[in-house]
Parts: structure tokens; C-alpha cells; sequence
């Protein structure tokens, strides 16, 4: 069992709690590192998709899991990215790498205005609300005509950096990896930070954070204005990903995909988007293998993929919550103190309704 | 709005009646099970999907005759509704709102991928209850339509009867005011709480059956299960005859939108439901209260 | 003059008054108890200190200048912080990350220097983490530092409230109802506290009570009110010995 003696306040502050921690991480990223001598492009374009996720997955975390805003068309906001990075590439012949933050600013900017408009609503209300906004702009998009590429689509030009295109698999994937981990700072300094702490105090008592001076709709707005521009930054990199863009890659059921996909990661936490991207990402190729094992004609089914995904979806909300890192920290916990540990440790405290009406 | 005469304008207004009693049957059962719980039901819509299938099952495949299988399929839904509960929702009590979202939404993917696989991803649409078209001085309407006008009607007049005046109807409305009050007056609150979800699963059923005439029924049908819910906020979520109104008002305003604005076609909904918002934030009937300090 | 005021209160919801032509005032660096039936309006008071509620009529003074142009998260910035009468902490984060969000209205947003950590970012956390650091050894919580709060026994979020509220750095501490729930070793731990609060740090305390041996304890002056109303003003002893009060209560208050 390691215990962590803190020495100083900074250990809570900076980055890494102390050389061990440092060491796994910055261990992790050496991995990612040497990826592309290890595999080969289709695993390279696999993992490239899953840092894209991931970071999109911040973005919504940022939303929903710290200011505790839900919204059911996140992906409305990576598609915004997507097609403003391309269009402005394209048609007005925008440099890649200024192209980027411009497209993730406007994603950005919508965000900030829906979450204006959505400033007094919560839970259901929220849902349905961003839900709309997202089968608006699929639909805008839809019915964009030559500027959008309409339900016809639009091609995306490849990844150029001064003069130089990038297409090769380990190319992109250097491009992706860079930019989540990017991201990844970005999160967790908001987090240790006086934007995020208000975020999470918004999220756990409106009424008490404005007692201690929040400005409920000021943050919840800025939350909403990170939460689309990381969405449009992935968008971005999604769309060099998919090489087509067209409304339908970015419907409703994608929506609803990436607000599962914390879920299943673990809401409330950075390490939760990233468990939920690769989780996602990694299904499909789990199921697969054992589709071997079933009866030809089940196997078959083009259900049996998304029948996989709610089935584990239903068994994590009814015994974990806490998502994939909850369930980690849990075993984590076992092992460090074993043989000592108990259920108890972690028993859901159990609340009668307690009614939020007053009637 | 040009190009239109007054048959025309009339057709597109009992279209859009129509469309809206569905919605509002949709959303009946949403707010029963928001009213009694405060849990939101992201599967209602895929009851809706399943009474259909059901319905096409006994109807067209089993070849049952109509009013049987009609009433076998709401039958069978009621059950669904009562097991959902009784197993997995139950479970759920005192958990944060925000798991049972996910838990009817995942639920949903669930059955729409079991529905799928059993009957198909492809569309069909149901036998008609009454064949045939009524003509109302040169408007030309199918009786489909007009039935699930009268049903929504007659069926929101009988469950405003039912909690008036029937003695399940006071507890569950007992219920909706304070669980644990109703359970120390000795009220069965589980068997209720079951009940009200089978009642709620039994209206997404009606609707189903009642559109599968009018529209073709597919595993995506449930999608339009959110629109009874832009119906419901526009009404003020937790007031059925609010989500009744509110259901209606956007059922008939749509036709109308999508011939004005062709771009905007098929998001009609929503839009009106940004304009109430924009408005009155809590909806048009609002129960929906500050929380207390 | 006083330096908190309360001059002619009144609230109504709907028909029923909540508060009625309610007045009263604060001496700096005492302790002021509020007392009452349940249903007397003593929170509905607090909560229109804290402008959560806009007076029907009425004034709220704190040093001589109005409270009723200040939003409810500006009030922060006038000096008053509170607790809750159920605790409303912040549940899914640890005890420091609750009082840091107390630190909140001592900083201004600026987003570049948070999301790139640069700029002083650190000296700036630091500081806060002093602070912190200054009330924890200040409520005796050194060993919840890291704890998740909705893990924690209830005297302790009781306790982590006031520290919270403490870490703003407030000038007013309203208390709503701090012994609620207590057990009576608690509750006399936090009368220790509260003479600490209004002697070492210098903060004038308001606190909504039940217990009366608290109440008798560490009020300088104690108001009792009833249906919104005032009923009486004093010490502890006279208010308790007032015909009005005991009626208020017993609720003989009809003949």
C-alpha cells in the first residue's frame, strides 16, 4: 500500500501529485509515443479516433459532468467545427492551422449563445433544448445547398502545415495525439482553477454558489462556450478523420453516443472522457471477436452492436454509477488496502424522493 | 402564406390536429410518470415503437382480428410497463435524477435494437382501423385521422375522470405530492408507481397503433417520442392538460411551418418550442417551482 | 448608528405574509439570535438578506448603504456570507475544493492565465490555499482536507459549512439554524466557535436558533418573531420571559 505524504500545498496544485504519479503518466505518453512503430495504420486511424472523441468528450464534460449542464446535442457543436473548418479551407482557402482555432471559436460562439438562451433551464428542459438545437443545425446544414454541400456532403482536403500535406496514418495520428493532449492541460488546469471549482459548485448547489459570489449565468454560459469549442475541435480533426462530411455523421444518435460515452467513462471526472472514448472505440472491435463464438444468424444482426452498447449501458447505470473510473478506483482501493477492504467503503447512500416542487 | 386555398388550409389544420393528439397521447405518459416519480422516461417513445410492432405482429403476421390484436398489443405494453418498473426502475429510488435519464435512454437503444432484430429495420405500416376518407365540404380527410383526434380526446377526458373522481386515480395523485407521506398512509406506493409506468407504456401504445395507419412505422418512429416532449415543455412539463395543449399546438402548427419555411421542414417542432421558451421559460401551464432553501 | 439594518421588512407570497413590516438592527462584533416558531420567517429573513427574495417594502442597510441594488452573488462582495439551514454543500467534491469555491469572490475571472496556468496562477492558488489552510486550523478539520464531503458524518458538513462561509472572508456570518441536527456535545462545540468567530476574527454573527441553552450562551441580543412579525427584543432572559414569546410558542396566542 502507497500513501501519498504531502509535503507542500503545490502537490494539490501542480499537475502531478508526486514522482510516481508523474512517472505513469508521462510513461502513458511515451506509449502513445511509439505507437506507430508498433502497429499499423488501421489501429493507427483507430486510436486517432479515439483521441478525437476524447476530446470532445472533454468538451461535454466540461458541460455536463463539472457545471452539471446535460445537453443531448453535443454533437451538433462538433459538427459546426467540422464543416466551418472545412468551408473556410476550402472556399476561402483559410491555412490549416488558423482554420483550426477560427472553426473551434465559432463552435465556441454557438455554444455561447445556446447556452444564453438555455441560461434558466435545467435537467429535462436542457436536454430537449440542446436536443432541438442540434436536429436545427443538422437540418440548416441538410438544406445548406452548395455552401454546406447539402445531404449530398462536402469533401475535406487533407491536413497541410506550411506547405507541407499530411496524409500518412502516423501523420495524422501525431496531429491528433498532439492536440488532445493539448486538451488534456487545458482540462485539468480549468479544473484546479477558480472557472472550474465555480463550475462544479454550480453543479452541486446553484443556491450556495451564488451565495459565495458566482455569477450562475455568467459561468454556466463560459462553460458552455469551452464545452462547443473543444466539440469544434474535434470537429476539426473529424473531419480530416472521415475525409466526407455530410449531416447525417453527426445526427442525434451521435448526439446521444458521446453524452453515454462519459457516462460509461465516469461523469465528473477528466480521466472518465478518455476511459468513455476508448470504451467506445473499442466495443465494436470486442464485439467482433466474439460474434465468432454466436450463432451465425445473431451474429448477423446489425442490432446486436448497439443492443451490446445499451445492455452495458443499463448494467453500469444500475450497479456503477461512478462509470468505468469509479469502478477503477474501487478496485484500485481493493488492492492497496488489502485484505482489509469493505463494501461499505463505497455504499450508495440511499435518499428518499425528496421533491424539488413546492406545492 | 400564398399558393394556399381554404381546403388546403384546413386539410393541413386536421393534419396537424391529428399529428398533435398523437403527441399528446405520447405525452400523457411521460407526465403521469414525471408526476408520480419526478423520473423522466426517454423510453416512451420506443413503447410507442413497440405497441406497433406488437400490433403488426398480432394483426398482420398472426392474423388476429383487428379489435383483438389491437388490444392484445396495448395489453401486452401495459405488462412491459408494469415489469420495467417493478424491475429495473424500482431500483433506482433515491438515486439522482440524472441515472434514470440514462438508464430509459439506454433502455431505449436496448429495445430498439431487440426491435430490430426480431421484426426489421425496415418500415411497414399497420392496417387501418376504418378504411376510407370523409369529406367535409371539399375537405378530404382519412377517418385515421379523425379517429386519433376522438381518441386523444375521449382518452385525456377519461383520465381526467379517473383522477377526479376514481379511488387509484386520488392515491396516485397522492402519490405525485409526497411519496413517503402516501407510503406511511398505508398506500401501496410500489404497486401504484408500477401501475401509473404500465398505464404510461399502455398510452405510448395507443399512439403507435393509432399512427401506424397514418405514417410508416419503423424502428426510428420512436424519434418522433421527442417531439411529444417539445409538446410537453411547451405546455409546462407536470400538467397533463399543459402537455396536452402544448402537444396540440405544435402537432397543428407544423404543417403549417414546414409549407412556410421548406429549409427548416421536419424541425418545426422545435423551433416553436425555442419561440415558448424564449417567452415563458417554464412553459405555458407551469407546476415547476423554485427549490426551496 | 447600527451598521446592519433591517427597517420595515415586508414579503408576501400570494396572499399570506411572510414578513410583515419587520425591523430590527445589528451592533458590530456581537452576536444577534433570531428566534421563532417554525414558520416564524426567520429563514425567509435570512434569505432576503441575501436578496434570494425581493422585499414587497423595505431596506436592507449594511454600513449605512442599501443591499437591494446588489444581485444575490454580489452579496458576497458586501461582506456577508452564510450557511444553510440543510446543509447545501458542494456534495461530489472533497472538503478543500468546497472551501477553495469559498475563495471565489476574492479573485476575478481571468480565463488566459487559468486554462494556460501561467501568469501567477500558482501564487494565486497558493494563497487561496493559505487561507484555506488558516480556517481549517481555525475549525479543527485537518483530517477531512481530501475527504469527499457526501462521505462525511453531518456535525462535520455542519462544521464545513461555517468554514466555508469563513473562507470568503465575510464581515456578517448568517448562521441558519448551526446546532440543527447536532448532538449536545456538538452543539457545545459550536458555541465555543461562534465566541471564537466574533472575538478572534471579528465577525459580527446573525443566527437563526432552536436550542436554547445555545442561544442563551453566546447571544448578545436575541428578536423573536412570530407570522413574520416582530414580537420582542432583548436579552436572552427577557425575551424568553416575554408574554408574547411564550404565547408565540405555546401557542396560546388566540384569547
Amino acid at each position: 500500500m502507497r500513501i501519498t505524504f504531502r509535503k507542500s500545498y503545490e502537490q494539490d496544485i501542480r499537475l502531478f501529485r508526486d514522482g510516481a504519479q508523474a512517472a505513469w503518466y508521462l510513461g502513458f505518453l511515451a506509449v502513445a509515443l511509439l505507437m506507430p512503430l508498433l502497429v499499423d495504420g488501421y489501429y493507427l486511424d483507430e486510436l486517432s479516433f479515439v483521441y478525437i472523441y476524447a476530446i470532445a468528450g472533454l468538451g461535454l464534460m466540461i458541460l455536463t459532468g463539472f457545471s452539471g449542464q446535460v445537453s443531448f446535442g453535443h454533437a451538433a457543436f462538433v459538427a459546426i467545427g467540422a464543416y466551418a473548418h472545412t468551408i473556410m479551407m476550402t472556399r476561402y482557402g483559410v491555412p490549416w492551422l488558423l482554420s483550426v482555432p477560427l472553426a473551434a471559436l465559432i463552435s465556441g460562439i454557438a455554444g455561447l449563445a445556446l447556452g444564453r438562451i438555455c441560461s434558466k433551464m435545467h435537467g429535462l428542459y436542457l436536454a430537449i433544448a440542446t436536443l432541438a438545437f442540434a436536429l436545427i443545425i443538422e437540418r440548416l446544414i441538410g438544406s445548406g445547398g452548395d455552401f454546406t454541400g447539402g445531404h449530398g456532403g462536402m469533401p475535406v482536403p487533407e491536413i497541410t502545415i506550411f506547405g507541407v500535406e499530411l496524409f500518412e496514418s502516423w501523420q495524422k495520428y501525431f496531429v491528433n495525439l498532439g492536440v488532445f493532449v493539448g486538451v488534456l492541460l487545458l482540462v485539468r488546469n480549468l479544473t484546479r482553477s477558480r472557472s472550474g471549482r465555480a463550475m462544479i459548485a454550480i453543479r452541486d448547489s446553484e443556491v450556495s454558489a451564488r451565495g459565495l459570489g458566482v455569477d450562475i449565468a455568467f459561468f454556466k454560459a463560459y462553460a458552455f462556450f469551452l464545452s462547443a469549442a473543444l466539440a469544434g475541435l474535434a470537429g476539426t480533426l473529424l473531419a480530416h478523420a472521415f475525409f466526407f462530411l455530410s449531416p447525417e455523421s453527426f445526427g442525434m444518435g451521435e448526439s446521444i453516443r458521446l453524452l453515454l460515452m462519459i457516462v460509461v467513462g465516469g461523469l465528473g471526472t477528466i480521466h472518465g472522457a478518455v476511459f468513455g472514448a476508448f470504451f467506445i472505440m473499442l466495443l465494436p472491435t470486442v464485439l467482433s471477436w466474439i460474434k465468432v463464438l454466436l450463432p451465425a444468424g445473431v451474429a448477423a444482426s446489425s442490432g446486436l452492436d448497439s443492443l451490446a452498447f445499451g445492455l452495458i449501458l443499463v448494467v453500469f447505470m444500475l450497479f456503477e454509477p461512478d462509470g468505468l473510473y469509479g469502478r477503477w478506483l474501487k478496485i484500485h482501493h481493493y488492492f492497496n488496502i488489502f485484505p482489509m477492504y469493505k463494501r461499505r467503503s463505497f455504499q450508495r447512500q440511499k435518499t428518499f424522493l425528496k421533491t424539488e416542487r413546492l406545492r | 402564406m400564398t399558393g394556399l386555398n381554404f381546403a388546403d388550409v384546413m386539410q393541413l389544420a386536421i393534419i396537424g390536429l391529428a399529428q398533435g393528439s398523437l403527441y399528446s397521447l405520447i405525452a400523457i405518459g411521460l407526465v403521469l410518470i414525471y408526476k408520480a416519480t419526478e423520473q423522466i422516461n426517454f423510453a416512451q417513445s420506443e413503447f410507442m415503437m413497440l405497441g406497433a410492432f406488437f400490433g403488426f405482429q398480432f394483426i398482420v403476421l398472426w392474423g388476429m382480428p383487428f379489435w383483438l390484436g389491437f388490444l392484445l398489443a396495448i395489453a401486452v405494453l401495459g405488462g412491459i410497463g408494469y415489469t420495467y418498473d417493478a424491475l429495473v426502475i424500482r431500483r433506482m429510488t433515491g438515486q439522482p435524477v440524472f441515472v434514470v435519464f440514462i438508464l430509459t435512454l439506454a433502455t431505449g437503444i436496448v429495445l430498439r435494437a431487440l426491435a430490430g432484430m426480431f421484426w426489421g429495420f425496415d418500415s411497414f405500416s399497420l392496417p387501418s382501423m376504418m378504411p376510407g376518407t370523409i369529406d367535409l365540404t371539399g375537405v378530404i380527410i382519412g377517418w385515421d385521422h379523425v379517429i386519433a383526434i376522438l381518441a386523444a380526446a375521449l382518452l385525456s377526458l377519461a383520465l381526467f375522470l379517473f383522477f377526479r373522481f376514481s379511488r387509484v386515480g386520488i392515491a396516485m395523485q397522492a402519490l405525485s405530492l409526497n411519496q413517503l407521506a402516501a407510503f406511511y398512509m398505508g398506500m401501496p406506493v410500489k404497486r401504484l408507481t408500477s401501475s401509473i409506468w404500465a398505464l404510461a407504456a399502455m398510452f405510448g401504445a395507443l399512439a403507435g397503433l393509432l399512427l401506424g395507419p397514418i405514417a410508416l412505422v419503423s424502428t426510428q418512429i420512436g424519434f418522433i417520442g421527442f417531439k411529444a416532449f417539445a409538446g410537453a415543455i411547451v405546455g409546462g412539463f407536470g400538467s397533463i392538460p399543459g402537455a396536452v395543449l402544448g402537444c396540440l399546438l405544435i402537432g397543428f402548427a407544423e404543417p403549417f411551418f414546414d409549407t412556410a419555411f421548406p429549409t427548416l421542414k421536419g424541425v418545426g417542432a422545435y423551433v416553436i418550442m425555442f419561440a415558448v421558451l424564449l417567452v415563458r421559460p417554464q412553459g405555458l401551464l407551469s407546476q415547476m417551482h423554485q427549490k426551496k432553501v | 448608528m447600527s451598521w446592519l439594518e433591517v427597517e420595515n421588512l415586508t414579503l408576501t407570497f400570494g396572499g399570506l405574509k411572510a414578513v410583515d413590516n419587520l425591523s430590527f438592527s445589528v451592533e458590530p462584533d456581537t452576536v444577534y439570535t433570531i428566534i421563532g416558531p417554525n414558520g416564524a420567517g426567520k429563514s425567509t429573513v435570512f434569505n432576503l438578506i441575501c436578496r434570494i427574495y425581493d422585499p414587497v417594502a423595505g431596506d436592507v442597510r449594511l454600513g449605512g448603504e442599501s443591499l437591494l441594488s446588489a444581485k444575490p452573488h454580489q452579496i458576497v462582495r458586501r461582506g456577508i456570507a452564510r450557511t444553510f439551514q440543510n446543509i447545501e454543500l458542494f456534495e461530489h467534491a472533497t472538503m478543500l475544493e468546497n472551501l477553495l469555491i469559498g475563495r471565489h469572490s476574492r479573485d476575478g475571472f481571468k480565463p488566459l492565465r487559468e486554462l494556460f496556468f501561467a501568469g501567477g496562477q500558482l501564487e494565486q492558488e497558493l494563497a487561496h490555499r493559505r487561507k484555506a489552510e488558516e480556517v481549517i486550523e481555525f475549525l479543527d478539520l485537518q483530517a477531512h482536507r481530501h475527504a469527499r464531503v457526501s462521505d462525511l458524518p453531518y456535525g462535520i458538513r455542519k462544521k464545513i459549512e461555517i468554514a466555508r462561509a469563513l473562507v470568503a472572508g465575510p464581515e456578517l456570518l448568517l448562521l441558519d439554524e448551526p446546532s440543527s441536527g447536532l448532538t449536545t456535545e456538538e452543539t457545545a462545540d459550536i458555541a465555543f466557535w461562534i465566541e471564537d468567530i466574533k472575538a478572534d476574527l471579528g465577525i459580527t454573527v446573525v443566527m437563526i436558533e432552536h436550542d436554547m441553552k445555545l442561544v442563551n450562551k453566546v447571544s448578545d441580543k436575541v428578536l423573536a418573531i412570530a407570522e413574520g412579525r416582530f414580537l420582542a427584543e432583548g436579552t436572552a432572559a427577557e425575551v424568553q420571559d416575554n408574554q408574547d414569546v411564550q404565547h408565540a410558542y405555546l401557542g396560546t396566542g388566540h384569547d
